[in-house]
């Protein structure tokens, strides 16, 4: 009987699980989570999945609203269209009308595909970046990013239904090292560690014993 | 066998007893507890200034007092503009100021609240009325184009439009008089639009109506165009649903739709919103939602 019980919840479980892996829309960000130094730039993707994919449903219109801690972060920008697909809601080159609008700690995302029905649910893939957002890091801290839906259509105007994961910025109040930084600190730490090498070799085995270490290494 | 029915209905009439002295207990407590929790009633008071219905002209100050004004504090709130508050004991006379361009009633929320919090509160509606008659008076627009949807015989009424009125002054800067308690609007065809007092006015049915605005003794038009519209997502009744009527919708995204008819509102949940906006595309005459 106790075993029937933990079978069954097992399975309640794992099919619980899998309608949400499976059959539901998901409004998430990418990344979910990252770090920043103070005064630095952060781009966030904003991405569906659970699409039809190249079948019904497909998106055919959002209106999303991502809210942010004001005091940490400042919207800087907005990019419409997946950076390696495209815009997948403007697919057939009709056009889409979009808009973006910042206000203190939030900024709303509107989209609205022009291309026809067929168009989307047979030329959309299930899973893409909406759109990328950009913003500035002012102070120190760490930042949600709820993403709160307004609408969500879908390519025939009938309401979608989808879950949504929320992300974060932290944002460190010593700014990182930029990549040419690093790399220059990484050669002259390679340059000291090579001469520390070279003086303790001098210092340490007189000329004879080099020699004979070295005929030893050849061999 | 007799004895052992009789103790146990003994025992059972003992155990009512006490189920009905803790029933009692408890309600007394209750009712202590209650008593104690229950809210302090706010102060009583009545507003000295300013008096209900009361005109003032644009820039006047206006003092609002309380009587007793010993052993509360007064702070006004919720007020066109601006706020103003006073949380000294006794509550002090708070001073408003009526902006220059504000012109209609202003409806005055005053607060009262005693040492321990318990507050009560009052509203007071004045006037503000410019102190000299306009010269003229300038409708806009002129013409207004509505439309209304629905068939030959039965019709919903289901655009609204607004008329403003701007009193022009010799030498001084105009004011917008269309909230203004002196203003009123009358439409020539009820049957066609209607105007209500601040001069919103909504179609009715086909046709042309006159909108007559009048100000202290001065008199102007506006013209009303109501057409109708059968064609679904055709907003400005032109005849074709386009980048136009698409405008209009994305005007009114995110807000509540005015009623079940309205013609926004295309999948009829109440709000218009991207969904709706999605609807319409696909009802669009042409592609890409051209205009002709």
């Amino acid at each position: 009987m106790q075993r029937q019980v933990v079978v069954i919840g097992g399975l309640a479980v794992a099919l619980t699980f899998c309608r949400a892996a499976l059959g539901d829309v998901i409004l998430s960000l990418d990344p979910l989570s990252q770090v920043a130094g103070v005064g630095s730039s952060v781009n966030v993707g904003l991405e569906i999945s659970g699409l039809g994919g190249f079948t019904p449903p497909a998106l055919g219109a959002f209106d999303i609203t991502v809210a942010f801690d004001p005091t940490i972060l400042q919207f800087a920008m907005g990019a419409f269209g997946d950076p390696i697909l495209g815009d997948q809601l403007n697919i057939s080159g009709l056009g889409s009308i979009s808009s973006v609008s910042s206000g203190p700690g939030s900024v709303e995302l509107f989209e609205l595909s022009l291309d026809s029905i067929d168009a989307l649910n047979s030329l959309q893939p299930a899973t893409f970046t909406l759109a990328t957002l950009t913003f500035n890091t002012t102070s120190a801290g760490a930042s949600p990013l709820n993403l709160s839906i307004n609408a969500l259509s879908d390519a025939y105007g009938d309401a979608l239904s989808a879950q949504v994961q929320n992300g974060g910025i932290g944002v460190t109040a010593v700014p990182e090292p930029t990549s040419p930084l690093l790399v220059c600190t990484a050669l002259i730490s390679l340059l000291l560690f090579e001469r520390f090498c070279r003086s303790r070799w001098n210092s340490a085995a007189p000329r004879g014993k080099r020699r004979d270490i070295l005929m030893r290494l050849r061999r | 066998m007799n004895l052992l029915a009789s103790a146990i209905i003994t025992v059972m009439h003992h155990r009512l007893w006490v189920i009905a002295i803790i029933t009692a207990s408890l309600s007394v407590v209750a009712g202590f507890l209650a008593n104690k929790l229950e809210a302090q009633p706010g102060p009583i008071f009545t507003v000295v200034t300013p008096q209900q219905g009361t005109v003032f002209h644009p820039g006047d100050s206006v003092t609002v007092a309380v009587s007793p004004s010993v052993g509360i504090t007064l702070a006004v709130v919720n007020v066109t503009s601006p706020i103003g508050s006073a949380t000294e004991e006794p509550a002090v006379p708070v001073q408003l100021t009526i902006p220059e361009t504000l012109v209609g009633f202003i409806k005055i929320h005053i607060v009262c609240a005693t040492q321990a919090g318990a507050g009560s509160d009052a509203y007071v509606t004045i006037d503000s009325e410019p102190a000299t008659p306009a010269q003229n008076i300038l409708v806009s627009p002129q013409s207004l184009s509505l439309a209304v949807q629905g068939t030959s015989t039965v019709f919903s009424n289901l655009t609204v439009g607004r008329l403003s009125v701007i009193a022009q002054y010799p030498g001084e800067s105009d004011l917008d008089l269309s909230r203004s308690s002196l203003t009123t609007y009358m439409s020539s065809n009820p049957r066609v639009a209607t105007v209500d007092f601040y001069g919103h006015v909504t179609a009715v049915a086909p046709g042309v109506a006159t909108i007559t605005v009048s100000n202290e003794g001065i008199t102007n038009t506006a013209t009303v165009q109501v057409n109708v519209f059968e064609l679904r997502g055709d907003l400005n009744g032109d005849g074709d649903v386009d980048q136009d009527d698409l405008n209009i919708l994305l005007k009114a995204l995110n807000t509540s739709a005015t009623g079940p008819g309205d013609p926004r509102d295309l999948n009829s949940d109440g709000k218009i919103d991207a969904v709706d906006a999605r609807i319409l595309t696909n009802l669009c005459s042409r592609p890409r939602c051209a205009t002709k």
